[in-house]
């Protein structure tokens, strides 16, 4: 359907306005991490005398090389271990035929739709009685497997050729052998997608690390960016030189992995 | 190489029972081949012998060794799967050698015997390649290469050229055949093409619901077929079968369509019978005195050079067996609606009870 000219122009309008309103913080954003301390409260977008100020304040006021050895090392850890008990289970899920099987995917898929805060609290007691607080352990442990990559991964393994399978059997594989070299390197784009899930969820997790985390040595950097907003006095730009910091990654992650995600929904979108 | 034995086999998939009471023996360096309608349990039967499914009931031999409980992976089988089943993330020579990669058989072993499989089916200048860069008939020669690396006891195809076009069928099946010669491999291969079945096999097993129908050399099979079943499903156009009844008078027995007579040996049953005929011995009468003479108007015409495929209007038989093919060698020049008088020997007729089983003798 052809729509009217000014159909049309009003629909441009108000996608503009939705892009200009995400990009707009975004550039605010950028664009405070490079003024000096002065230019921040004088209005206008731009630096007047650019400075890479507020990014050595960063290292120099908090203990931000820790929080991204933290953040980097627990959330790496956390996507291996769920994509590779994601892997495990769904395999289990997929091609084993067991009692109870289907209610245990059923609590599996159960445990998806319970919100987080809930689980929130007997975890953190756990913690501490295991003595894990403040320490990687409490970061990582909880969080090694997760519902979305099991039900994801199942889902593939499902749909994955059975002759495939078959004809690594004949061939003399076993179960490990077919899972890890005939049908993990055929789920490329669907590992790829969960890793840019997986890794985003980690790295910008906020709650359940301000809770288990104390001391600055095993903070992440989304808590240690908390550090530049005090009461006698908030640095905005030091806080925005952080964000950009902790926006790289995860940026960086998505590009590495976009082009194999991208195939994922266009094969599942001419599959479906 | 080694001998094949399936004793008593039963498959039930809940409660429908996909193979039932299969037996049957395969020597050593045979090429069998199960054939039949889908779902017939063919490819049932041969991913029990694979080790891909578990039989219900029965037992598997495989050279003497009850193999029913071994795993697929120690049978020493090796299978051509009806879509290759390459595997997509692997060149050519990967997938040909992944077994032997996995029996951890030294690099340098496994490069000669990649090259000499690949030098046999003639792939060896396609090693690097991936599965999706190659046509259908050159995945199918990776996947018969990927069975015979591993010099199994015997080979299972299922299906292996169906996906193929008919000209790069026939040579295809021509080289599987040489092949397994040249290898005396014993070899078990399904197929629910009658022609694959007839061309290739040493004997053919001929499958329905399950069970076996008959076992024969393919060309007992084609001249002494047990049922109405197995005449239809060996030759190509089908046997025609003309329904009518076999009547006793005065000593003797005939077999009755409405007006059409054809003499019975005295001994066959009275009652509802079959009279089977392959298109091919459908002749226009010329001479043969002891021909069955019948005329019929023609319907449709099938030229194919060699031959013409005729399909007459008999006008004698019931309704649901009015027409018959005939199969006249050479080019006949025929308008539909021509009468053309045909005859047959009652020596290439067959005839079935009204269960559908062959009635040995019947003709004079």
């Amino acid at each position: 359907m052809q729509l009217s000219r000014p159909m049309c122009i009003a629909g441009h309008i108000v996608l503009l306005a939705i892009c200009l309103s995400i990009l707009f913080p975004m550039a605010i954003v950028l664009t405070t991490a490079f003024k000096p301390m002065n230019e921040i409260y004088a209005g206008g977008l731009l630096p007047q005398a650019p400075t890479l100020e507020n990014f050595k304040r960063l290292f120099e006021k908090t203990a931000f090389g820790w929080y991204i050895w933290n953040s980097s090392g627990t959330t790496f850890l956390r996507v291996i271990g769920q994509l590779v008990i994601g892997v495990l289970a769904a395999y289990a899920f997929a091609r084993f035929r067991f009692p109870y099987r289907d209610a245990l995917f059923g609590l599996v898929l159960g445990a998806m739709m319970i919100p987080q805060v809930l689980t929130m609290l007997p975890i953190y007691i756990m913690m501490a009685q295991l003595g894990w607080f403040d320490t990687w352990w409490a970061l990582i442990v909880p969080n090694l497997a997760t519902p979305i990559a099991v039900f994801l991964l199942r889902q593939h393994m499902m749909s994955f050729p059975n002759e495939l399978i078959d004809a690594a059997q004949m061939d003399g594989a076993g179960h490990w052998t077919t899972l890890w070299r005939v049908i993990v390197p055929n789920l490329g784009p669907a590992l790829a997608a969960l890793t840019i899930i997986i890794f985003i969820d980690s790295w910008n997790e906020y709650f359940w690390p301000l809770l288990v985390t104390e001391s600055a040595q095993s903070r992440t950097i989304q808590i240690g960016l908390r550090e530049f907003l005090q009461e006698d006095m908030n640095d905005y730009g030091a806080l925005m030189a952080g964000i950009i910091v902790a926006s790289l990654p995860a940026i960086a992650v998505f590009l590495f992995f976009q082009r194999r995600v991208m195939d994922t929904f266009v094969s599942s979108g001419l599959k479906g | 190489m080694a001998s094949i034995s399936f004793r008593n086999i039963n498959k039930f998939y809940e409660a429908s029972q996909a193979v039932a009471d299969f037996n049957l023996e395969i020597a050593d360096g045979e090429f069998v081949v199960l054939v039949g309608p889908s779902g017939c349990g063919k490819t049932t039967s041969l991913r029990m012998l694979a080790g891909l499914e578990q039989p219900t009931g029965g037992r598997i031999y495989l050279g003497g060794q009850d193999i029913t409980d071994v795993p697929s992976k120690s049978r020493a089988l090796a299978m051509v799967f009806q879509s290759y089943a390459l595997y997509p993330h692997m060149t050519v020579a990967e997938n040909i050698s992944f077994a032997l990669t996995l029996q951890k058989v030294p690099k340098s072993e496994i490069a000669r015997q990649v090259q000499q499989a690949a030098a046999l089916l003639g792939i060896d200048h396609l090693l690097s390649r991936k599965p999706r860069a190659l046509s259908g008939g050159q995945r199918q020669r990776v996947a018969v290469a990927r069975a015979i690396i591993r010099n199994p006891q015997a080979f299972l195809f299922d299906e292996p050229l169906s996906n193929l076009d008919a000209k790069l069928r026939h040579s295809a099946r021509v080289e599987i055949r040489k092949l397994q010669q040249n290898l005396g491999t014993t070899t078990v291969y399904v197929t629910h093409d009658q022609i694959e079945a007839m061309t290739m096999a040493d004997r053919i097993v001929v499958m329905e619901g399950g069970r076996i129908r008959q076992v024969g050399t393919p060309m007992e099979l084609y001249r002494n077929p047990n049922s109405k079943f197995v005449a239809s499903f060996l030759g190509s156009p089908p046997t025609n079968f003309i329904d009518g009844e076999c009547v006793h008078e005065n000593g003797s027995a005939r077999f009755v369509a409405e007006s059409m007579e054809i003499p019975l040996n005295p001994m066959t049953a009275s009652g509802p019978v079959t009279v089977g005929i392959r298109p091919e011995h459908i002749t226009p009468v010329k001479t043969a005195s002891d021909q069955i003479r019948i005329s019929g108007g023609v319907r449709f015409v099938e030229a194919l050079g060699a031959e013409t495929l005729v399909d007459l209007d008999l006008g004698v038989a019931p309704a649901a067996s009015r027409t018959v093919t005939a199969r006249l060698a050479g080019q006949h020049n025929l308008a539909a609606g021509t009468k053309l008088e045909i005859g047959f020997s009652p020596r290439d007729m067959m005839l079935f009870d009204a269960q559908g089983n062959a009635v040995s003798g019947a003709f004079c």
